[in-house]
């Protein structure tokens, strides 16, 4: 379906059209209809990149195509209207709210723009007077678009009379209208590269992909800075949390390919990063399980829960204060840009001996080299082993998991999505391990926090510590076993082939 | 996704008239729906205004080489596709009877449609033929259209029987009454003896209507035509007791 622009009024583009179509059409035109509302995306535009978005009118929200360019179910809100950011578990049960859970799960949508537009629909007709397309004319910001919305099945007669619409003096306009109109309104749109193009081919040089892929995951970052410091969604700083793991993952395993002082800058700079928003994830995350946490106790416990999620909320807004001053120093974007420089001006420093050597070549040899730690490590776990090790287990896993899904485009596919099933399937059993881990820890911190003859609100963090504890036991016993699954000559198989061997 | 069939050994009972609308009523109903008519004469692709794509060939309903969607067609109604008849279905049999397992064509061709559509349902010909034996091979479930009348009752017993030699049960059948005059004591009788022998009898009768007689006309599901009027009523009625059942 094409995009075309014309210069005209809404009212002469039928008239302009009509004529240059044979009289096998007849143009059926709906009268021109007025709409005002807004724009509502997560900060990242997700809905947008599936083509889809949320437009509020009045108090009706409407999730529309964007390439049909008709709305295709409505929501409804559960509780009274503010505009704020909103989750999808805030609408009413429905294929609105299916669509927005199954899109963004953890993210929220927020207003991106009011909105305004004039729109007239026109159905074509065949001679057996069939509705075979619909031409769509509307008029946003001053600027006039035209949709062609081919019904299937009937692709042949789209062409004539996209034809037809061409010639009433029409140009193509290559972006969607909505990028256009976002554009015009100074609001960012995301691009993060896919690897694909990053990673055409294994043969390229090892420091370029790296270094290109630590600036998309870079760029990644900074994007949701904004989001951050308006605190728009904790879905930003986990994201951003997120690129700044990928690329230290990316530097811690892939060494030598800069020079050692550079590596050694890199490596402080974006620990430091990390470090920054530490305290703020915690407690996102603490927040965020408030209401699993109260369904381990027995009811009339989980009140006394409330003080603590209270303190928690205190100390988050006080954290988030903080994180939202220093991502808005000068000092720290002045850091990230000379980061951003360092990556962009990679090619000017001397190479080393590693850095000459092809991406397959250095991808194969770190992933067939994790992956025989992680067996190494595995075999060593029993029963009696310390968690500590059963945690560090998480981590090599996560290297290699990492490894898997940095140089996907350039392994073989088959064995690299099976290998990745395989992995990912235990690095969810350490995952839950650590979580539990985490939590318990967590807890204990805090029973130091409460006076001890106040039993009142020992009491039910005692019982949620004891809970937790039979989980974390539980959990141990299923990653005993679940690890094991990763030391089979089918998983050898898989690495076998990645690093043809 | 639900493959149905709308099927009678009888012509002129109301198969075409119950495919057409109930295909419109569970789109209306959210599910995405397609209609395939397997009837040469073409009467579904008609009352939607909609005619085969030139290139269209009836072995492609077959080939298992062949894709259908290049030949699936949008109604102007949301949610509904039709897939048109071919003339060259009038030698669908003799093109099955070359084919191995010639009883399960239809059912493989079928497969790709599922993650496209909830409901297909199938239009199928008045007759008894190997067509129809992988029509009962395919579906789920059969909707029967019966006139009530002594003579409907012999043709559904014997439906009955015989899809019983091909291990299609009875449970599977989702018979209503078609084309009832409810003044007439023979109609009245019929339905109530039928009941009593087949409990599977839905609800919803679809009534003798002038609304559903002039679809030809209007070239529209009844539900459109006259949605407030009793033909309209019952086949959408009809619509959501069989998504029900289902």
């Amino acid at each position: 379906m094409s995009l075309v622009f014309i210069n005209d009024n809404l009212t002469g583009a039928v008239s302009q059209i009509n004529p240059l179509l044979n009289e096998s059409f007849t143009l059926i035109d709906i009268d021109l209809q007025q709409y005002t509302g807004s724009l509502w995306d997560s900060v990242d535009q997700r809905l947008l990149r599936k083509g889809l978005s949320v437009l509020k009118m009045n108090d009706l929200w409407q999730m529309w195509d964007l390439n049909l360019w008709i709305g295709t179910c409505e929501g409804t809100e559960k509780s009274l209207l503010r505009e704020k950011p909103m989750f999808w578990q805030e609408f009413n049960a429905g294929a609105f709210q299916d669509t927005l859970k199954g899109e963004l799960d953890l993210w929220s949508i927020t207003k991106l723009a009011d909105i305004q537009w004039v729109q007239k629909n026109v159905k074509v007709l065949n001679a057996d007077e069939k509705q075979v397309a619909e031409i769509i004319f509307f008029e946003v910001d001053g600027q006039t678009y035209v949709k062609l919305r081919c019904l299937r099945g009937y692709e042949d007669e789209l062409k004539v009379i996209e034809t037809a619409v061409k010639h009433a003096g029409n140009t193509p306009v290559p972006q969607h209208w909505v990028n256009v109109f976002l554009y015009k309104k100074n609001i960012s749109i995301f691009n993060e590269v896919s690897l694909t193009e990053l990673l055409p081919t294994g043969e390229i040089p090892i420091r370029r992909a790296v270094s290109d892929m630590i600036l998309n995951y870079l760029h990644t970052a900074r994007f949701y800075e904004e989001g951050i410091i308006n605190d728009i969604d904790t879905e930003c700083l986990h994201t951003y949390r997120v690129s700044i793991r990928k690329i230290r993952s990316l530097l811690s395993i892939i060494k030598d390919i800069y020079p050692p002082e550079d590596w050694q800058m890199l490596k402080v700079e974006f620990k430091e990063f990390q470090q920054e928003t530490n305290r703020l994830r915690d407690l996102d995350v603490f927040l965020m399980e408030e209401d699993n946490y109260k369904v381990l106790l027995p009811e009339k416990f989980r009140d006394l829960l409330e003080p603590l999620f209270k303190q928690a909320q205190t100390d988050r807004e006080q954290t988030y204060i903080k994180v939202k001053e220093l991502l808005s120093t000068e000092s720290y974007k002045t850091k990230a840009r000379n980061l951003e420089s360092y990556f962009e001006q990679a090619y000017k420093i001397p190479p080393t001996v590693e850095s000459r050597k092809t991406t397959k070549e250095v991808a194969q040899h770190h992933i067939k080299r994790i992956y025989r730690k992680m067996v190494k490590e595995i075999q060593l776990i029993n029963v009696n082993t310390a968690d500590e090790h059963i945690h560090e287990l998480r981590i090599i896993g996560k290297k290699l998991r990492y490894l898997l899904e940095f140089f996907d485009p350039i392994l073989d596919h088959s064995a690299q999505d099976k290998l990745l099933k395989a992995l990912k399937k235990i690095q969810n059993d350490l995952g839950k391990f650590n979580d539990l881990s985490v939590q318990i820890a967590s807890m204990t911190e805090k029973t130091e926090t409460i006076p001890e003859n106040d039993k009142e609100h020992l009491l039910p963090l005692g019982i949620l510590i004891g809970v937790l504890y039979h989980q974390y036991q539980e959990q141990r016993n299923i990653v005993l076993e679940s690890i094991q699954t990763f030391t089979t000559a089918k998983i050898k198989s898989y690495v076998n082939a990645i690093t043809e061997v | 996704m639900r493959i149905l069939a709308s099927y009678s050994i009888k012509g002129g009972v109301g198969k075409t008239a119950a495919a057409v609308n109930l295909a419109y009523q569970f789109s209306q109903e959210s599910k995405r729906t397609l209609l395939i008519d397997l009837d040469p004469q073409g009467a579904s692709g008609f009352y939607f205004k909609i005619k085969p794509k030139k290139k269209f060939r009836s072995h492609t309903l077959i080939d298992k080489k062949e894709s259908l969607f290049p030949y699936i067609r949008e109604s102007d109604y949301e949610g509904l596709d039709v897939l048109p008849s071919s003339m060259g279905y009038r030698h669908l049999d003799i093109k099955l009877d070359d084919v191995k397992k010639s009883k399960d064509v239809l059912k493989k061709s079928f497969k790709e449609l599922k993650d496209e559509y909830d409901i297909v349902l199938l239009d199928c010909p008045p007759n008894i033929t190997l067509l129809s034996e992988n029509v009962f091979n395919a579906v789920e479930s059969i909707i029967v259209p019966v006139i009530p009348t002594p003579l409907s009752e012999r043709t559904f017993k014997q439906l009955i029987e015989f899809l019983d030699t091909h291990d299609f049960k009875a449970h599977r059948l989702i018979p209503f009454f078609s084309m009832v005059e409810k003044r007439k004591t023979i109609h009245h009788d019929s339905m109530e003896k039928l009941r009593d022998k087949y409990g599977n009898f839905m609800n919803t009768v679809i009534p003798r209507s002038a609304d559903i007689e002039r679809m030809g006309v209007h070239k529209k599901p009844v539900q459109c035509i006259a949605p407030k009027r009793i033909g309209g009523i019952a086949f959408r009625d009809l619509g959501r007791e069989i998504l029900m059942k289902l």
